[in-house]
């Protein structure tokens, strides 16, 4: 769609959308700075802990404002296209890999998760099930064996 | 040195890292056995954090994020195997020239680094953050500025260090140590990459990293061809290096912005397989890790994390750091290892690089799929926290949404490493200095710094006005 076509209230929200990260996040900043406590022993040449949260806040809010202003002056927006199904199955599959981690243990919740993932990657089974296995074993050796970190394990 | 390459190329794992888990096994050797070994992991460490950069586009180590900008795109090209190798030589090149630095000019550094106060520091934070921001943001500074400001705010959450106040944590216990940047780096370097990989945003999306030859003869001479960067960046490298606490990645980032600053037309631009991009943050971290030494050894006072930790150790092998240890030929010998070290780093280099180049061989979806889960084991790595693997998802999706938006990732990555910095000095420099910010201004050093970050503001306005009225 064209800019130049498009109804007034489309111009403004394609204005507006890539300019919400810094609006949201400048807002958030800056309302949630007031409820810093100041403690009472501050140094009186400390200007203290909401300093910066409020700066940073109010300089974000007015990035956001100016990107506004910009898009809405040059009519140069880029629009967010909406995402497409093959990252939100991705992402949902990384997202439930971390939430098991707890609670299948390591080995179990990575060696499901590499299966899965790189079937949806078009992987053949034999070869995903060869470099899961390998995956899994090089970790287990280099963390667990060599570093001793202690990589989630079932619980019981 | 393997044990360096080998946990420096695992993102998640740092040098500093690396250096804390040599140290228990050092003490069972000889003093100069064990001291070989540190040193030996702390310069390779470094050099080992570009081989993910370059290949997988996730910085091994913090140091290494400004090579994912132009080794990542010339490894698409087919050079991953000659970028490593000209990364590697200058790097050697860049340790040499911080070592040699390091012997001749020991003192004098190390009594102008003294000279630095908070608010020399702050300019210096300053100065690095800016020109961070003008080298990776490209036609868009404006955006990049905005980002770091978001990295900046984002390094405010957790307990404030100077109050101890908690600061946008809201009860969140995890939340009270703060976002750490390092799984925020793997986030949003590494876990976005895969993300917009597989869904086709990234526009190199049928593109994978090819090794390709080592080609010799051709990166000697393109080495030979920009040796006065090499220098530069060594030079950089030595005198970031030097001050207390600024490190091997403000080192790189400030070699990478003066090398892009003094090249009248590159090409390719940086930030697009540019060689000076790739030789100037590897010659400057690497001379960067030379010079932490020098503040370290002269006056016992660490130049960056890896020297705090390797001084703590240096009381278990009997060496007191100072004056004396110049007198006791202990300096000469920590010398003399830290040089052999450089020349051992080639062959230990060149064996990481043709193991690496062998992964990157393997199908996309494989490698990818290790990607992610090495990811998610380097985030938990860290702290053996899960809160980490969140934060690294996190900002792994918003990585995503950034770069839909063409906003560059570096500048906030950088904004979460400078962030604290700037706000510890500035807040204790206002203390010092009965709350005068006028002091900023009054030493030659910050003079010399905002006369530099003027430059650095007005010099591309100034080119594009004139670049303007010729149009």
């Amino acid at each position: 769609m064209s800019s130049n076509k498009a109804s007034p209230v489309t111009k403004l929200f394609n204005a507006c959308s890539p300019a919400l990260v810094w609006l949201l996040s400048g807002f958030y900043f800056l309302v949630f700075s007031f409820d810093i406590s100041v403690p009472l022993t501050l140094d009186k040449f400390d200007p203290g802990p909401t300093l910066l949260p409020r700066l940073l806040g109010a300089g974000l809010l007015c990035g956001g404002l100016v990107q506004i202003l910009h898009n809405l002056l040059v009519a140069q927006t880029s629009q967010i296209h909406p995402a497409k199904h093959g990252s939100a199955r991705l992402a949902t599959t990384v997202f439930f890999f971390i939430l098991l981690l707890p609670v299948a243990g390591f080995h179990v919740t990575a060696a499901m998760f590499s299966i899965i993932f790189m079937f949806l990657m078009k992987v053949g089974w034999l070869r995903a099930i060869l470099s899961t296995t390998i995956i899994v074993v090089v970790i287990h050796l280099i963390f667990i064996e060599i570093f001793m970190i202690a990589l989630p394990s079932i619980p019981f | 040195m393997t044990f360096g390459i080998f946990v420096g190329s695992t993102p998640g794992l740092t040098a500093t890292m690396a250096v804390a888990l040599i140290i228990p096994f050092s003490f069972q050797l000889e003093k100069e056995a064990a001291l070989a070994m540190v040193i030996g992991v702390s310069f390779t460490a470094i050099f080992a954090g570009d081989i993910p950069a370059t290949f997988l586009r996730i910085p091994g180590t913090p140091a290494s994020a400004a090579a994912t900008l132009d080794a990542h795109h010339l490894a698409l090209k087919g050079k991953g195997k000659q970028t490593l190798l000209v990364n590697l030589l200058c790097s050697t090149l860049g340790g040499v020239l911080g070592v040699v630095m390091l012997i001749v000019l020991a003192p004098q550094l190390a009594a102008f680094a003294l000279e630095f106060g908070p608010f020399e520091y702050f300019w210096l934070c300053i100065t690095g953050l800016i020109l961070g921001v003008t080298v990776s943001s490209g036609r868009r500074p404006f955006v990049g500025l905005s980002a770091a400001g978001l990295g900046f705010a984002f390094s405010l959450v957790g307990v404030d260090p100077l109050t101890n106040q908690s600061r946008f944590v809201f009860n969140i216990g995890e939340l009270s140590e703060g976002l750490n940047f390092i799984p925020a780096m793997i986030g949003l370097f590494g876990m976005s990459e895969v993300l917009k990989t597989v869904v086709g945003d990234s526009a190199d999306r049928h593109k994978t990293p090819v090794p390709g030859p080592f080609r010799l003869r051709e990166s000697l001479s393109i080495i030979l061809r920009h040796f006065p960067t090499v220098v530069q960046s060594a030079i950089t490298g030595t005198a970031i290096g030097a001050l207390p606490g600024a490190g091997a990645d403000i080192a790189a980032w400030g070699a990478y912005g003066v090398s892009e600053k003094t090249t009248l037309k590159p090409n390719p631009p940086f930030g697009q397989g540019n060689w000076k991009g790739v030789i100037s943050p590897t010659g400057a971290n690497n001379s960067a890790v030379a010079a932490a030494w020098i503040p370290a050894l002269v006056f016992g006072v660490p130049g960056d994390a890896v020297t705090a930790i390797v001084l703590g150790a240096f009381l278990v092998y009997d060496i007191t750091p100072g004056p004396t240890l110049f007198e006791s030929g202990n300096a000469d010998f920590i010398f003399s290892i830290a040089l052999i070290t450089q020349v051992f780093l080639i062959p230990a280099g060149i064996l990481g690089i043709l193991f690496f180049s062998q992964i990157a061989k393997l199908p996309r979806g494989i490698i990818l799929t290790a990607v992610v889960i090495f990811s998610v084991v380097g985030a938990f790595a860290m702290n053996n926290s899960l809160t980490d693997v969140w934060v690294m998802f996190g900002f792994g999706i918003f990585g995503v949404l950034l770069e839909r938006q063409r906003v560059p990732l570096a500048p906030l990555i950088l904004g979460m490493i400078l962030g604290p910095k700037i706000e510890e000095y500035l807040r204790t420099g206002l203390i010092s200095y009965r709350g005068e910010f006028s002091a900023a201004f009054t030493s030659h050093i910050s003079r010399a710094f905002v006369i530099l970050l003027a430059g650095i503001v007005l010099f591309p306005l100034l080119r594009f006005l004139r670049k303007k009225r010729v149009n």
